[in-house]
């Protein structure tokens, strides 16, 4: 018994008929079929607990981010931009003593500036967020289209693609990013730039063999054989059944790239000061300072790991609501 | 499939040298030079005595053929940080240590992670999972120098087991190989655990179970063998990037390794040990490559490759 | 079947692949036996001479060590006559190769120099026994121990002082700028090869005396001779050799009171006793091991009592956590030494350019920035608040005259900004705070300061932290060209040597041959004052009247502090940690009654400690 030898078993009636795409009462047809694939799909995952709780987090964590400050409000009117979750700016120095330990007052401490950590951790959310899904936007942009074509069309295509992968995943990561950093000089968007574009490989390699793997399935060779277009085929087949470990792997690179920006800051070349980034609080300070001062790495960290763990539940809870296979189940 | 893979290998050498051309040019574009600046900046006449002290005063592309024609017969120039050390000779000095540090590491994720994510996905959804989950995500999240400080806080100072670094007795290695190897333990784990759930839920699994084979038989013989198809994609990489080291491992921890030397190297501006480094990554990674694709064919023989 | 065969194929190839780039993939830790091999053949000789009898029957009586200096009666046996430090792993191994990548403490303990300062920085005979001046100042005659020898056995000479200072002068050595301050006759031809090495204005008269002569009397020359390490002549034969002689084991020959036994890259260097030696610093400490270890690991390290003694270097190992670790609590604290340093950190503008050419807007600066605030928060237990470029103590300093000129003062830093065309900081461009290679603390520095200064001034500022490449390509840059983005930076100076001449250095000197052009002045900023270069100038060459000397470069930092060319932000304070059972005459306090733990510059250190049963 090998993966896929029953495929057939499991295709109705759906995916067999002929489709003509330029038939109208068809492609409403079909739109409506989807349409009703990702209800199914979302009653699902609201039916998920645990996904539930991780997009509590990530919507806590990114209202955080997005009303740090209210910038939108306080500049029309003049005044002094107050922050309305944070409760001083980030880089308002002495705002309470230097290095104070988590209590009533700072509760999460200050840092050795007397910044309070609470509102830095807070600032830092936007940065180390944006960084996270921005640069993982660049590298699914960049990694499915090259991998779904390497792995549909095979070949020379394949061939030169790989080549490409092959160079690009050649460059050492850091050094690569010290290159950009070094040249462009470092900063928030070169950060964001350096990470994407050294983190794409992974999606295209993973799309790639999804695509490698799933062509040779009947259900696909049957859709084929039906006259189906190779955009609608890779739309409606590979697509969705290459969505789950595409999904997983963007849960985890979310977390890697605000690593990635972590480790860059603890090497010199991250996010420049005073904007704190998560990263950049554990990898400097942080690091440092934790055999005493433990809240300075202890809060950021504990950011990162909700952060982590709201993704990667939702990564979970979409793969299970988005399996076709389960879709074929029912 | 022999003529496949000698076509690969073939395949590698533009790959090689294209890789060290743009790495040739790229760091000879970052500012500064091999040697060390001081307190104040050099004069023209004494940054052009450096430059040919290190023969960086000849044009890029007659550097680049020099360099090429040693790289013929496998002479990739001395370092520029360790003068008295060939760049094969570094890394030949530093290497077997990285390996050995990565392979514990690797032996570790691999030990713990696979039974994690099995265990998880066998108990999809109830506490077991998720407090599999939750190890392998805390695992994942902390970085390795937060980790590392952590660990040699709690076994070093307080508990007082182990010393807090260097490499000379097998009592050192437990603490940088534990560092070392939560990160890929996590990411074993939760592919195993995703690729394990997809399996598990095929019909053909329903039907091994419909025909009545023992749970074991089926996880074993079904389940393990199909859920391996997507993970080589994953593990073959993880293993080049752990045999390569770390330097924040390797700095905490005192290994005399290679690691930090993708990064210092790149500080101290040692272009012979940047591309000798940049060189000896795309031959591992495109090895790595090949053997996963070659795997591939192997554990699922609808691939095939013409 | 043919898909298995091609597995093994190319895992035989990967096989093959490792096992030709690693000899020795197997668990072998590599450094283990070339360890043992070397440490032992070493040991072996050098120990019958000391005393092969004494050290094991009478143990508590005394402890001589393996170079026959005899310890105090309270002293460890022999074998714990160990000191164990940290250090990052340099490039070099020795001073004439590079004084930026090579392991400066040890160059300390195992070279030899012709002065060296005593507690007070006075500079002491060492391996020169005397030396004397011309009347016009201009040639200095330099009388060498008789006694003194390599740890070959060979005498060292006046042959070996003379090639010591024309390695010095070839262009390609990185601190051929220190030593062309002693202004050495036809030094910058001799550099720039438009001369023989043989027509340097250093010469031997026989073998043990040589003469310097120099182009301008230099009354701070002997100073500047505390830092000449001699070279070993019949070993290095080559001038110009980059300094990879060193680095050869068969070319071990050293001078000081130490000699290197084994160096393990990536891992250690350990020095034991020279029985060679002569001289007043006889080795008391046995054997010091450098263990190679980055910053974060120290201070983990040092209290596991894996290493003896940390800080007190250029690196941070005492950072603020560790450092409120060891206030609140006692027996640390005890362990604790801490010393000023000769040392300022400080801004410093582009005032040939906008918008820092405006006084106005500097004067803001200075005044706007809390150092009080600084030594309390971010930089607590690590300096003293600066307001000059000369620190307290120092020769021509004027801590308490000109510390008024910057004091905070929010409401005036706002006025002035207000009178340059900024209120509130409008209309002012963002800035870039530059750093140099900064480490966390001095980082957060930076941060407080950009903070006041947006608090005080409005204005925004941003911090980046470069390498030292990239910075100084960028203070060069700056200077030669007109404008960029390099206009504002904090970084630190560390005197060179204790003279009136050395802090100023940076912002000015003689003005030779008439150049008109600002960027080709002496200094390193993109600051220029005639007057301040002429003070340096006519000073630096004035002998023998030092009161007059130190009055003129007072004058000169009034010019460079009340024209705010830098602001100064704090002296450092030098921390380190040494464990209790580490003794000696090290730890007497000096005149000021203070306990230092100084680099072996000035004491050559491991000659004055030994391991002690008796806690210090």
């Amino acid at each position: 018994m090998i993966a896929g030898e029953s495929s057939t078993e499991k295709q109705p009636g759906a995916h067999i008929e002929p489709v003509n795409e330029n038939l109208d009462p068809v492609t409403a047809r079909v739109l409506r079929q989807q349409r009703g694939l990702y209800r199914d799909a979302a009653r699902r995952f609201a039916k998920n607990k645990l996904a539930i709780v991780g997009l509590i987090l990530v919507v806590v964590l990114t209202t955080l981010a997005v009303f740090a400050d209210n910038w939108f409000i306080a500049l029309p009117l003049g005044q002094e931009p107050r922050p309305l979750i944070a409760k001083t700016p980030y880089d308002k120095v002495f705002y309470g003593p230097a290095g104070a330990f988590p209590g009533l007052e700072y509760w999460m401490g200050t840092d050795l500036t007397g910044r309070d950590l609470f509102s830095r951790v807070v600032f830092g959310a936007r940065v180390s967020l944006t960084i996270g899904i921005l640069s993982q936007l660049i590298a699914l942009t960049i990694g499915i289209p090259l991998g779904g074509l390497a792995g549909w069309r095979g070949g020379k295509t394949d061939f030169w693609i790989m080549r490409m992968i092959d160079v690009m995943s050649a460059i050492p990561t850091l050094l690569f990013a010290y290159l950009i950093m070094a040249r462009l000089g470092a900063g928030f968007w070169n950060v964001m730039l350096a990470i994407g574009i050294t983190s794409w490989i992974g999606v295209a390699r993973l799309t790639r063999a999804q695509f490698l793997a799933l062509r040779e399935k009947e259900f696909i060779e049957a859709s084929r054989m039906t006259g189906a277009g190779t955009l609608r085929i890779i739309r409606m087949h590979l697509l969705p059944n290459a969505l789950a470990p595409i999904i997983i792997s963007l849960t985890l690179g979310i977390p890697s790239a605000i690593f990635a920006e972590a480790s860059l800051s603890f090497l010199g070349v991250g996010i420049n000061p005073p904007m704190p980034s998560w990263g950049q609080m554990i990898g400097r300070d942080g690091v440092t300072n934790m055999t005493y001062y433990w809240h300075l790495a202890f809060f950021p960290a504990a950011m990162i790991a909700l952060t982590m763990l709201g993704f990667t539940l939702i990564g979970d809870g979409l793969r299970d609501a988005l399996d076709p296979q389960m879709l074929k189940g029912k | 499939m022999t003529r496949y893979i000698l076509f690969r290998l073939l395949g590698l050498i533009p790959v090689l040298f294209v890789i060290s051309l743009i790495t040739f040019f790229l760091m000879h574009e970052v500012p500064g030079g091999p040697w060390k600046y001081g307190q104040r900046p050099f004069s023209d006449e004494q940054l052009a005595a450096l430059k040919a002290r290190y023969g960086l005063d000849k044009p890029l592309w007659e550097q680049y053929t020099t360099w090429l024609s040693g790289v013929i017969v496998f002479d990739f120039g001395k370092s520029f940080k360790h003068p008295d050390e060939k760049v094969i000779d570094l890394i030949a000095r530093t290497w077997p240590t990285t390996i050995h540090l990565g392979l514990m590491a690797l032996a570790v994720a691999f030990i713990i992670g696979i039974p994690l994510g099995v265990i998880a996905a066998l108990n999809q959804n109830t506490w077991v999972d998720y407090l599999a989950t939750l190890l392998s995500i805390l695992g994942f999240v902390t970085p390795h120098f937060v980790l590392g400080i952590l660990f040699i806080l709690i076994f070093a100072l307080v508990l007082k087991w182990v010393p807090t670094g260097g490499w000379d007795e097998p009592r050192q290695w437990i603490l940088p190989t534990l560092a070392y190897s939560l990160a890929p333990m996590a990411t074993v784990a939760r592919y195993t655990r995703s690729s394990v759930v997809e399996v598990i839920r095929s019909d053909y699994v329903r039907t091994a179970r419909a025909k009545g084979l023992g749970e074991r038989v089926v996880v074993s013989r079904h389940v393990m063998k199909n859920a391996l198809i997507p993970m080589i994609t994953v593990f073959g990489p993880l293993i080049p990037d752990l045999i390569t080291g770390s330097i924040f491992i390797e700095s905490i921890f005192r290994v005399p390794g290679l690691g930090k030397f993708w990064v210092t190297s790149t500080f101290d501006r040692d272009y012979p040990m940047i591309i000798g480094l940049t060189l000896m990554w795309t031959l591992l990674i495109a090895l790595t490559y090949l053997i996963t694709d070659v795997l591939y064919v192997y554990v699922d023989p609808r691939v095939r490759y013409s | 079947m043919r898909s298995t065969i091609s597995v093994i194929l190319v895992l035989v190839a990967l096989v093959g692949i490792v096992i030709a780039c690693a000899p020795a993939p197997t668990a072998v830790p590599p450094t283990a036996p070339p360890k043992a091999t070397e440490a032992k053949p070493a040991v072996a000789p050098t120990q019958p001479p000391a005393a092969p009898a004494p050290t094991t029957a009478p143990a508590p009586a005394g402890v001589t060590n393996r170079a026959g200096t005899k310890l105090p009666a309270d002293a460890a046996p022999l074998d714990k006559q160990v000191m164990r430090y940290a250090e990052s792993e340099a490039k070099w191994l020795t001073w004439d190769a590079s004084v930026y990548d090579e392991n400066v403490n040890d160059i300390y303990t195992f070279a030899d120099s012709c002065a060296r300062p005593d507690r007070e920085y006075v500079p002491q005979p060492n391996a020169c026994v005397k030396w004397e001046t011309t009347k016009d100042g201009m040639t200095w005659t330099f009388a060498l121990d008789k006694n003194k020898k390599w740890s070959d056995g060979t005498p060292i000479t006046a042959d070996d002082w003379v090639f010591t200072l024309q390695r010095y002068a070839r262009p390609d050595y990185d601190f051929e700028w220190f030593y062309s301050m002693a202004n050495i006759l036809n030094w910058s031809d001799v550099v720039g090869g438009k001369k023989k090495p043989e027509e340097l204005g250093a010469k031997k008269v026989d073998d043990y005396t040589f003469t310097v002569t120099t182009d301008q009397p230099t009354p701070y020359l002997i100073k500047i001779f505390a830092d000449v390490w001699v070279t070993p002549k019949h070993i290095v034969k080559d001038r110009l050799n980059d300094g990879s002689w060193a680095l050869d084991k068969k070319n071990w020959v050293f001078a000081g009171p130490y000699k290197v036994d084994s160096y393990t890259k990536g891992k250690e260097l350990v020095m034991v006793a020279n029985d060679k030696y002569s001289g007043p610093f006889p080795p008391m400490m046995d054997k010091i091991i450098i263990n190679f270890m980055e910053p974060e690991a120290r201070w983990a390290a040092y209290k596991n009592n894996e290493l003896d003694a940390i800080g007190g270097g250029y690196q941070q190992d005492l950072p603020p956590s560790a450092m409120a670790e060891i206030m609140a609590n006692p027996e640390l604290k005890k362990q604790l030494i801490t010393w000023p340093n000769f040392m300022t950190y400080y801004l410093f503008f582009d005032t040939w350019n906008k918008p820092f050419d405006d006084l106005k807007v500097r004067q803001a600066f200075s005044r706007a920035i809390d150092r009080d605030k600084l030594i309390g928060g971010p930089l607590k237990y690590q300096g003293v608040a600066a307001y000059t470029m000369n620190p307290p103590g120092f020769p021509g300093e004027s801590v308490s005259a000109l510390k008024p000129v910057q004091t905070y003062d929010p409401k005036a830093a706002a006025a002035l900004m207000e009178q340059a065309g900024f209120p509130g900081g409008k209309g002012f461009p963002k800035l870039t705070l530059y750093l140099r290679k900064a480490d966390p603390a001095l980082v957060s520095a930076a941060e407080a300061i950009g903070g006041m200064l947006k608090e005080n001034l409005g204005v925004t500022i941003e911090i980046q932290n470069l390498d030292y490449s990239l910075y100084t390509e960028k203070l060069k840059k700056q200077k030669q060209t007109k404008g960029g983005d390099f206009v504002f930076a904090f970084v630190p100076y560390e005197y060179d040597f204790v003279d009136g001449s050395n802090m100023l250095s940076p912002w000015g000197g003689c003005e030779k041959g008439g150049v008109t052009d600002k960027s080709a002045m002496p200094g390193r900023h993109t600051w220029y004052n005639k007057d301040f270069n002429k003070l340096l100038c006519d000073a630096g060459a004035l002998l023998g009247d030092e009161a007059k000397r130190n009055q003129m470069y007072q004058q000169a930092e009034k010019l460079l502090v009340s024209d705010v060319a830098l602001v100064p932000i704090y002296h450092p304070i030098m921390t380190a940690m040494v464990k209790l059972d580490i003794k000696g005459p090290a730890f007497t306090p000096d005149k000021a009654g203070q306990v230092t733990w100084h680099r072996h510059r000035f004491t050559s250190r491991e000659s004055l400690i030994y391991r002690s049963t008796v806690p210090r």
